[in-house]
């Protein structure tokens, strides 16, 4: 079946088509600014070769979205009702998915959502240290932005570790420009190092990941900065870039040569093993890392000394944390499961 | 040498004195309502070691009145005057990197740093001024909580910012409560029998109000889940503690900009009062929790709250410690709460530890031990004692000055 995968993001639209028994047999990207057109133009690039099924990845779904969804009347009048809540994200989402109902015409559309799996996320984790009646009012809870990495390497891992699903406790650590961290016990998640939103957590290739919240009003004092020109600053200017000086991708960061990055190195490897240790601690221990994302590959260099770092004398020293990869790219994931949701839509 | 100890609070002054090297406390107490006249009078709950406390009460404008009164009231009862000062002084601003002799210099540079600890800095440095013009030739001795955190390596005190913002703002980890953490580990590598550095431990400072864990290895500290400021870590009594740094722009945003009102939301209305709605003390949450009021979900979610990102950190440092000798639990709620000591470590096998129940439920005098048979890393309770760590850190200073060949303490 040929499948359609659309990552849309705030300024392009990522494509990519799977084919039967295939790996990507073509990939692409388009401008968000001329959807219709481009999705016309996509339709005819692919003429020989006409998507069965389009699976689009949306970033955010809130706590309304807890899995999968059919694209039609109501779950898009869903979505437009979380627009307030990803504000950059979700018109281009909903754009894209009335432009391609017009462009292809009747061929079934699912949504993914990155939030999904952080849905059931226990509230003792969700919830921030601050007014619950504010938090409510405002929707600040913690969730995860890469929940369909985590939800496909922690399954797969734990199908490789032959014992019971539900007793499973895995470390799921995606390696994408912004990392994230999750335990995960038994199918479901128990921490997610992101925040409300993803400037939370391990520093990515150019956000800054966790701060003294205090840093971000001092940055309004001493500087007399407002809060957009903070907002710019803690994204696109810190992270691996605000800590090298020059931009790093994280392949780079971990390659045995990369000398001259060592301190931004080290420190993210003190917020990863911080993150590895506090998700043990959530889990009452780990059975198995697994490594994903487009990075996966510094797993060589992470897993055994995170295995190392996580085996502790006279505690789990018996059973020390296994670790593996898991190699599938998004693409790959979604389609797989774009087909899993249409034959269960089928048979249900 | 009796060296008093001064703890400046916003309006109060707590003191001890203390003589050294035997560490036998004299007599101490504390001035209270120091300030503008209140309706209730200001006054000092003084005692002298083994007879009652007595009030005496005295209008004390300020804090340097207040210490006038208290060296009066130590001569009447006592009969002694101090040796040299230690005051408490919570941030160095990392100026210092060591606790420091006070003159008019190092006054001045004190002096500025005073943003950095907007609360607790001031009034602590506005009275060595005043210690040191009523007594110009006393020795003083600033002793900072952030000092044992000097040793925090770079990679745990940088956060992830452009660097220019790092160098020119000063912005770092610092850390905080290190007096109190180097006391207790202090007492733990002795209950151990091992030297402070060889010591590797998680010290859990639990207070009623602030509260953060220190990774320590080799004696000396590695982490502090406090920041650049007290704000960060731990889900305190009405601090946030760790926030997405998008929140507190939300806010800023919401609030037009106005910082300072978003400062006071997240430091004073937020933790277990913001969450539970009723009661800044996590004793109160616990406690409406077993009785099973009706109305206490929302304390319960403070208790969850509170209770869960202790344990995350618990297990987040004992994995940067590697194999740790001890987990140390002090300050109010450390020591006396048996259900937040065991939420954090029930169920903590893999990291090679193991709560006994019952001697955590009956913990009993301190320091005492409350892990289980077979437990590799010991459980600790010890009480803190701040006003002995700061008088050892001063008297330390005070006599390897006066010992020029010791070079161990820098000044």
């Amino acid at each position: 079946m040929n499948i359609l995968v659309l990552k849309p993001g705030v300024r392009s639209i990522d494509w990519s088509l799977t084919g039967d028994g295939t790996r990507h047999t073509r990939a692409g990207q388009m401008d968000a600014a001329h959807i219709d057109r481009n999705l016309q133009a996509l339709r005819g690039a692919l003429a020989d070769a006409p998507p069965e099924t389009i699976a689009v990845r949306v970033n955010h779904g809130g706590t309304k979205f807890r899995g999968p969804a059919i694209a039609d009347a109501s779950s898009l009048a869903a979505l437009t009702e979380l627009v307030p809540e990803a504000p950059l994200h979700l018109p281009v989402v909903l754009s894209l998915l009335e432009s391609g109902s017009r462009v292809f015409q009747n061929v079934p559309t699912i949504l993914f959502f990155e939030t999904a799996f952080f849905s059931r996320l226990p509230r003792r984790e969700s919830a921030y240290g601050i007014d619950s009646d504010l938090a409510q009012s405002l929707g600040l809870r913690r969730q995860g932005y890469h929940g369909i990495y985590h939800e496909a390497a922690s399954a797969h891992a734990i199908r490789q570790l032959g014992i019971p699903p539900r007793r499973a406790r895995v470390l799921s650590i995606c390696l994408e420009p912004h990392p994230e961290i999750a335990a995960v016990l038994g199918n479901r998640p128990v921490t997610c190092t992101s925040g409300a939103t993803p400037l939370e957590g391990l520093p990515g290739h150019t956000s800054c990941g966790e701060l003294d919240p205090n840093i971000v009003l001092t940055l309004a004092r001493k500087l007399g900065w407002g809060p957009e020109q903070i907002n710019t600053a803690l994204t696109q200017r810190s992270g691996l870039l605000g800590l090298a000086g020059c931009p790093v991708m994280l392949d780079d960061l971990f390659a045995a040569e990369a000398a001259d990055l060592a301190p931004a190195r080290a420190v993210l490897e003190n917020r990863i093993l911080s993150a590895c240790g506090a998700g043990m601690a959530a889990m009452g221990g780990v059975d198995t890392l697994v490594f994903s994302g487009r990075f996966h590959t510094a797993a060589k260099a992470l897993g055994p000394w995170l295995s190392t770092r996580l085996t502790f004398r006279g505690g789990n020293e018996r059973h020390p944390p296994r670790w593996i990869g898991f190699e599938e790219p998004l693409d790959r994931v979604i389609a797989e499961r774009a087909q899993i949701v249409l034959l269960e839509s089928a048979t249900a | 040498m009796n060296i008093l100890v001064l703890n400046c609070g916003s309006s109060s002054l707590k003191y001890r004195l203390i003589s050294m090297p035997a560490e036998t406390e004299l007599a101490g107490g504390e001035a209270q309502r120091i300030g503008p006249p209140t309706a209730k009078p200001s006054r000092i709950v003084h005692h002298v070691c083994g007879q009652a406390p007595q009030v005496h009460i005295a209008p004390m404008a300020n804090h340097a009145s207040a210490f006038e009164q208290v060296v009066r009231i130590l001569q009447q009862t006592v009969g002694r005057t101090p040796d040299a000062i230690g005051h408490r002084i919570v941030h160095d601003g990392g100026l210092f990197g060591a606790h420091s002799r006070l003159d008019d210099k190092t006054i001045a540079q004190l002096e500025t740093i005073n943003d950095m600890a907007p609360i607790h800095n001031p009034p602590a440095v506005n009275l060595t001024k005043a210690c040191r013009k009523l007594y110009p030739t006393l020795p003083q001795v600033a002793v900072f909580d952030t000092v044992f955190h000097a040793t925090i390596p770079e990679a745990a005190r940088t956060y992830a910012i452009p660097g220019w913002m790092s160098r020119d703002l000063g912005i770092r980890k610092y850390g905080f409560h290190g007096i109190s953490h180097q006391y207790v580990a202090t007492e733990a590598a002795r209950l151990l029998k091992r030297r402070m550095n060889t010591l590797n431990a998680v010290s859990c400072h639990l207070g009623s109000g602030g509260a953060s864990l220190c990774a320590i290895v080799n004696g000396k500290s590695v982490d502090n889940t406090m920041g650049y400021s007290p704000l960060q870590g731990l889900v305190m009594s009405t601090r946030c503690g760790d926030l997405d740094p998008a929140i507190a722009l939300r806010l800023m945003a919401l609030s037009e900009g106005d910082y300072k009102s978003v400062e006071q939301l997240l430091n004073e209305r937020s933790g277990v009062l913001g969450l539970s709605g009723q009661s800044a003390d996590i004793r109160d949450a616990l406690a409406a929790v077993s009785r099973g009021d009706a109305h206490s979900a929302r304390p319960e979610l403070a208790a969850q709250i509170y209770l869960w990102r202790l344990r995350k950190y618990l297990g987040a440092y004992l994995a940067t410690v590697g194999n740790a000798d001890a987990v140390i639990f002090t300050d109010t709620v450390g020591e006396t709460v048996p259900a937040v000591r065991w939420a954090m470590c029930a169920n903590m096998e893999d990291f090679g530890l193991a709560i006994d129940p019952a001697l955590n439920d009956h913990a009993g005098r301190l320091p005492t031990d409350i892990s289980a048979p077979g437990s590799r890393v010991r459980i600790l309770v010890i009480a803190t004692n701040e006003e002995l760590s700061i008088a050892r850190s001063a008297y330390s200073l005070l006599t390897s000055e006066s010992k020029p060949e010791k070079k161990g303490v820098a000044v």
